[in-house]
């Protein structure tokens, strides 16, 4: 059985600040949160540490904890350019270092992307992504905090086999996977993509999508075979954390709880909150 | 080129000044001295160059990088018209001020180089918009005036202008938008590259043209179809090239026709067959 449902901060960035989002995600009966390390609420550039004595405060209050912290989108380790790779990788390591300060197991790491029209060959794509995860997990290895490599729709390493090449060409000690369903489904079958990665999974994305429309939708509102994807976790034993990476329109709170409801509905299992049903 | 403001009243006999093929094709497919030679061969007499990897490395090889393309540029007798970054990872609007700062730095460390080459201009993107979640579009285009008066402001003494290229990235991207962000800086070395097959994206180009008519200095052409984003060559897709003909001939725009095509196959034929295409829709350069 997973672990917890935990809920991903990425609705309320531009909506509300990081302490009410803390106070809504306790209140609809996560018992952990994965930070999305994004302005305004983090500010990464800059000392972090006011950032997670508030963030810390606000679990505190709320009676959750911080166990993922994951980035925005402009991060590229697989860029051709040097320079927005040594960018990509400084950004990459104050996140960890977010992490750490948070008391967070996991920081979430994305391969990137590549141009549409000119990308660059695959193979030396492949070879920056290994180079900077590597280099991100040397930097966390005294920090305590485990990058996990997540499955992205961004041509570039997008499916399980090669998230699971990625990680072994590291080594499974050092580096984990974060499986995220929406994308899986941009690109594969999620279940086939859960039990490819079954032995390096660490953390696992819910959220709903279209394959016309890529997004992180609330459950029930795309094409998601969230019954069967409870099975194959189920039978794949896996017992990590389960995010909730679900965008609201409306108010975020009501929203992640239905969200949880719906994946219980439909057979996920795992430890919640006992007062909140 | 006509610097002045406005452009040409509408019923000019002004024509554009000459087709000018982008280096974009031959990235990963051959170096840029080469891609030099077979431009010049080709009967273009200037290029924009693509500055982006493995052509323009800023951050292994700048310090030989003016040197090569000058030599490259005498050997052949090409001209360069100006430089244009990508917009896979400069952003402007993001909402990280270390990219936003990052992203400045490099369009002015671009904007340099293309000073010493003898480049007229250089292209700025608006940047890119996380598609899930987004910065409200006033605050996002702030920060993208902010700096866009920066990069401005950095290269005024070298004389090249700075010209704002309208993107589908859902932010400051028609014609309309982009006109208004050039006209509230007010810098006398902004102005305006329109790309048709971007504006084809989110609006009528032929509007998007008309709109900006006073500041553009330079119009970018490629194919597209409204629902698959592309930079293909001329005739591929859906955009109306007679209809835009016409519009740039009513709108008197005297600049640069760049032809930002990408090609699969052969590089030179296909430039050749683009300016062709272009000539028999009625474009004049």
């Amino acid at each position: 059985m997973p672990a917890a449902f935990n809920a991903s901060t990425y609705t309320y960035v531009w909506k509300e600040r990081l302490a009410t989002a803390i106070d809504e995600i306790a209140d609809a009966g996560f018992r952990g949160v994965e930070l999305m390390a994004a302005p305004p609420h983090v500010e990464l550039s800059g000392d972090t540490q006011p950032d997670a004595a508030a963030a810390r405060e606000a679990c505190r209050r709320a009676g959750v904890t911080v166990s993922s912290v994951a980035v925005g989108f402009d991060a590229n380790l697989a860029s051709p350019d040097g320079a927005m790779r040594a960018w990509s990788l400084r950004h990459y390591e104050r996140a960890g270092r977010f992490a750490a300060q948070l008391g967070a197991d996991f920081l979430v790491v994305h391969p990137g992307r590549r141009h549409p029209f000119k990308p660059a060959p695959y193979e030396s794509a492949r070879a920056w992504v290994i180079d900077g995860l590597r280099r991100i997990a040397d930097a966390m290895h005294d920090e305590g905090v485990r990058p996990v490599f997540e499955n992205s729709p961004s041509t570039i390493l997008d499916t399980a086999e090669e998230c699971v090449d990625v990680v072994r060409a590291i080594g499974a000690d050092r580096v984990g996977i974060c499986y995220d369903v929406a994308n899986g489904m941009m690109v594969e079958d999620p279940g086939h993509g859960l039990r490819t990665v079954a032995d390096l999974l660490q953390l696992v994305h819910v959220s709903d999508t279209t394959a016309a429309d890529w997004r992180h939708g609330p459950i029930g509102t795309g094409e998601g075979d969230f019954a069967a994807l409870a099975a194959t976790v189920d039978d794949i034993g896996y017992a990590g954390p389960v995010v909730v990476e679900t965008i609201h329109r409306s108010r975020p709170g009501p929203g992640l709880k239905a969200d949880r409801l719906a994946l219980q509905h439909a057979g996920w299992t795992a430890h919640t909150t006992a007062s909140k049903p | 080129m006509n610097g002045s403001h406005p452009k040409a009243s509408a019923g000019t006999t002004a024509s554009p000044r000459a087709f000018t093929p982008s280096s974009y094709s031959y990235l990963w497919r051959s170096d840029l001295p080469s891609a030099f030679e077979e431009m010049a061969s080709t009967g273009f007499e200037e290029t924009e160059i693509m500055a982006a990897l493995p052509h323009i490395d800023l951050w292994d090889r700048s310090a030989e990088l003016a040197g090569e393309i000058r030599r490259a540029s005498q050997r052949t007798g090409l001209r360069i018209s100006g430089l244009n970054p990508p917009g896979l990872d400069i952003n402007i609007s993001s909402a990280d001020a270390s990219m936003r700062e990052w992203s400045v730095e490099m369009y002015i460390a671009i904007g340099r180089l293309a000073a010493e080459v003898d480049a007229r201009y250089l292209v700025v993107h608006p940047g890119r918009v996380p598609v899930l979640i987004r910065a409200p579009g006033d605050i996002a285009r702030e920060w993208v005036i902010a700096a866009l008066s920066q990069i401005a402001r950095s290269l005024e003494s070298t004389g090249l202008k700075v010209l704002f290229e309208n993107t589908p990235t859902d932010l400051l991207d028609s014609g309309d938008e982009c006109l208004d962000v050039v006209r509230h800086i007010g810098a006398g070395n902004l102005g305006l590259v329109y790309d048709v097959a971007n504006g084809f994206m989110v609006e009528d180009p032929n509007d998007g043209l008309r709109a900006v008519a006073e500041r553009l200095e330079v119009v970018h052409v490629s194919d597209t179809t409204r629902i698959r984003w592309r930079h293909d060559p001329v005739g591929t897709g859906e955009v109306d090239f007679r209809a835009l003909a016409a519009t740039v001939t009513d709108i008197g725009f005297d600049g640069d026709v760049v032809l930002e095509t990408v090609h699969p196959g052969e590089i030179s034929e296909g430039l050749d067959r683009d300016r062709t295409m272009l000539q028999a829709a009625g474009w004049n350069g």
